[in-house]
């Protein structure tokens, strides 16, 4: 919930549900970057790389609206693009399209998991109907709080354990 | 919505207000942070040359940051 609104819910304990559902959220997404991670060092380097794209994304829809907002400072824009793409050639990459945890999902054998999670605590993250019209009924809050916690504490366990799984295998051939 | 669709545990119920569900979820969030605590010695003594080393440290970091977001949904 709204840091704002959080006195708009007397009677109710004193869990955050929207944060909760944000925690479980990234969570499995987390879980699945993990795997993904773990699966190959083709997949790490990808990986390692995509915050390039993210970076490259985000100064190109800036640089459209700064286009659209402020056209007299065109150039200042561009050559922030140009330095994107410069960087963005310089380590290989050559997609537009970032990393998705729900693309990657069915290749860490999570797709069903995932996808039913991910949709669950969505509603709670967003301003949806749901959230804003029922999700402060008191009996279904208190259950999907809990719900959201104890997934949570299972994702951080399976990230833990799946990188630890990995150390103990690695560490003697790195050596 | 039915708890046992998100439950990890299948259809297990708990009762929201009482104390022993409360000591429950401490217990089951000191477990998580004695998991992390205990992973990132493992990565940190892997060489420094090994590929997937930075990448899963920033992980776990992201990780650790997702167990405080959960905490703080609870306080």
């Amino acid at each position: 919930m709204h840091e704002s609104a959080k006195g708009l819910k007397p009677g109710l304990n004193d869990s955050d549900q929207a944060l909760l559902a944000w925690a479980c959220r990234n969570l499995i997404e987390l879980v699945v970057f993990v795997k993904y991670v773990l699966q190959s060092v083709r997949n790490a380097e990808t990986f390692s790389k995509d915050g390039i794209v993210d970076l490259h994304q985000m100064i190109h829809v800036a640089r459209n609206l700064q286009k659209q907002e402020l056209p007299e400072q065109d150039g200042e824009a561009d050559t922030v693009m140009e330095f994107a793409n410069a960087l963005k050639e310089l380590a290989g990459i050559s997609t537009d399209k970032y990393l998705l945890a729900g693309n990657l999902a069915g290749t860490v054998g999570k797709a069903a998991e995932y996808a039913a999670i991910h949709k669950i605590c969505s509603k709670y993250v967003h301003p949806t109907a749901f959230s804003i019209l029922d999700a402060y009924e008191e009996g279904i809050v208190s259950v999907v709080n809990w719900a959201f916690f104890q997934r949570g504490v299972v994702y951080n366990a399976e990230i833990c354990k799946d990188i630890a799984l990995y150390c103990v295998a690695a560490k003697p051939q790195a050596v | 919505m039915r708890w046992s669709l998100i439950h990890p545990l299948g259809s297990e119920r708990h009762d929201r207000t009482d104390g022993k569900q409360q000591r429950k979820k401490l217990e089951e969030f000191n477990k998580a942070l004695v998991a992390s605590a205990t992973v990132i010695p493992l990565v940190t003594a892997l060489p420094e040359n090994e590929p997937r080393k930075k990448t899963l440290l920033a992980l776990l970091q992201a990780n650790a940051r997702e167990c405080q977001r959960l905490k703080a949904g609870l306080e």
